[in-house]
């Protein structure tokens, strides 16, 4: 037996392939072959130290991540199969009726106190607007700022430091209890809708009126102080949490990493840019898939805007330095290039 | 291990038992992605649309075949045509930084950067190569299993991962030599 073919028992028996007569054979060779008795023993320290590699983990559930676009495909389903597409009634309670309150609460004021749902942001733009209104007299509002907070707070305490956590969280949860909305019945049949059925079902939840019209960005109601580009700022809470977001780096990378998503006019594209990064990615609303990603760079993206025929997105990418550039991406020929 | 009733739940159209599978495997899906890209953020982008295949294709699922295996297709799949659409790069990501603003004592930052070095030595491996290693240690996968998940005969899974061992002992034995770690 030569040592090439002693190379391959030895590779199997550090995956504990060998029979007996195998491991024998093994062992006389490199009993009497210094070489192959060096291979060996690297081999297995080799397969040890792959072994003891760590067992990493995202720095937040990614299913809580994707559960809005979950709930959102399910409707999709739902309607597709529903003969009246216009008839949401039947398609919103049966969606809440499928997941107990409490934990969708929970899972809400996760999604909403992370900050990273692209779908929800125009919505919760608006929740934060209607809590401007203070008309709360739903449930409870101490109770369940509470709830959302003695559920997120260990999740926060990972990454986050100090007090800025439970600041921000309760926060989330103002917002969240303050939405009341009624919901525009063509608003979940259509293309364009896909934070409909979230917001409707957020609203049910919550048990109070109020409204939530069409999601598309050109019917969101911007306050003055918010200005034209509010939707392209998609912070929930108040100053405290975005204060949070700034001043801890880590919190920026995992949790509150915070996402811009726009929705061409025609409902076909979703532009997506995460924050303190520069690329820019374009998905299907179909079917979620990656149509076009922009080569990778630092900096942020800002003042995202579909032309209202959707052929065009325009946006600036501002680079690490600051310095601004004026972008656009084209939906027909599915690329990026400088105005 | 996961409970076959919950896969049945979950194919017979139970949306709980749907997302609890998902909350089941979610770990999984990510580590592999995170290992064969070699990137945070890429990961999570990964598994994020893995998990969203698996919940849209549940029912293309058949028992003949074992769920783990069939959930890692899918993710390496999405990872293989993310590292082919991408120019090949080693990234610095935020694991580095965890370790550097740490105290802690000079044994365990050694410890720490041999596994960076590792991962590193992974991420020069040829993808297949890469995948298999990744199912092998970081999914303790029996070669079945691999051949399974990657679509490929039993003897190529073997030959794949015996040179990916012999790439990677030359790659971390050239680097101790270097003296930075021995």
């Amino acid at each position: 037996m030569n040592c090439q073919e002693v190379m391959e028992l030895m590779q199997r028996h550090v995956d504990g392939d060998l029979d007996q007569q195998e491991t024998a054979l093994m062992t006389a060779h490199v009993g009497g072959c210094p070489e192959c008795a060096v291979m060996l023993e690297r081999l297995q320290r080799l397969s040890d130290d792959l072994s003891l590699l760590p067992r990493v983990e995202p720095k937040f559930s990614i299913v809580d991540a994707i559960l809005p676009q979950l709930v959102r495909l399910e409707s999709e389903r739902l309607s597709e199969s529903a003969e009246d597409k216009t008839d949401t009634k039947a398609v919103v309670p049966r969606l809440r009726s499928e997941r107990p309150r409490g934990r969708l609460l929970r899972r809400w004021s996760g999604i909403v106190a992370a900050g990273i749902v692209a779908g929800l942001l125009l919505i919760s733009q608006q929740l934060q607007l209607s809590n401007d209104h203070s008309d709360n007299d739903a449930a409870a509002p101490g109770e369940f700022g509470n709830a959302a907070f003695s559920v997120k707070a260990p999740e926060y305490a990972a990454t986050m430091e100090d007090g800025e956590a439970p600041a921000a969280a309760p926060e989330a949860g103002v917002s969240e209890r303050s939405s009341s909305a009624k919901i525009a019945p063509d608003s979940v049949a259509g293309g364009a809708a896909q934070e409909a059925p979230a917001a409707s079902e957020q609203a049910i939840d919550n048990g109070s009126a109020a409204s939530i019209a069409e999601p598309g960005i050109n019917s969101v109601e911007v306050g003055d102080q918010y200005g034209a580009n509010a939707f392209v700022t998609p912070s929930i809470g108040s100053d405290e949490e975005t204060k949070s977001k700034t001043s801890d780096v880590n919190s920026i990378n995992g949790l509150t990493a915070q996402v811009t998503a726009l929705v061409s006019p025609d409902g076909l594209w979703r532009a997506v840019a995460y924050e303190g990064d520069g690329t820019l990615r374009i998905y299907a609303t179909k079917d979620d898939s990656l149509v076009f990603e922009s080569e990778h760079r630092a900096g942020s993206l800002t003042g995202l805007a579909w032309e209202p025929e959707s052929e065009q997105l325009t946006y600036t990418w501002i680079d690490e330095q600051g310095n601004k550039k004026n972008l656009a991406y084209n939906a027909d020929e599915i690329r990026e290039f400088t105005p | 291990m996961i409970e076959p009733a919950l896969i049945k739940s979950a194919q017979a159209g139970d949306r709980e038992a749907l997302v609890a599978l998902l909350r089941e495997i979610e770990n999984h899906v990510y580590r592999t992605a995170y290992y064969l890209l070699n990137h945070e953020q890429d990961a999570m982008d990964a598994a994020q649309e893995a998990l969203i295949r698996i919940y849209t294709k549940i029912n293309t699922y058949e028992e003949k075949a074992q769920f783990r295996t069939w959930v890692q297709k899918i993710v390496t799949n999405i990872c293989i045509d993310k590292f082919r659409r991408k120019r090949p790069s080693v990234s610095i990501d935020e694991h580095e930084l965890v370790f550097e603003s740490r105290d802690n004592v000079e044994t365990e930052v050694l410890t720490a950067y041999a596994a960076e070095e590792i991962r590193e030595a992974i991420g020069k491996l040829p993808e297949h190569h890469r995948s298999v290693v990744v199912l092998r240690y970081l999914q303790d996968f029996s070669y079945n299993e691999i051949a399974d998940s990657l679509d490929l005969p039993l003897n190529t899974v073997k030959s794949y991962l015996f040179r990916a061992r012999q790439q990677l002992q030359t790659l971390l034995h050239d680097y101790q030599k270097g003296g930075v770690r021995g």
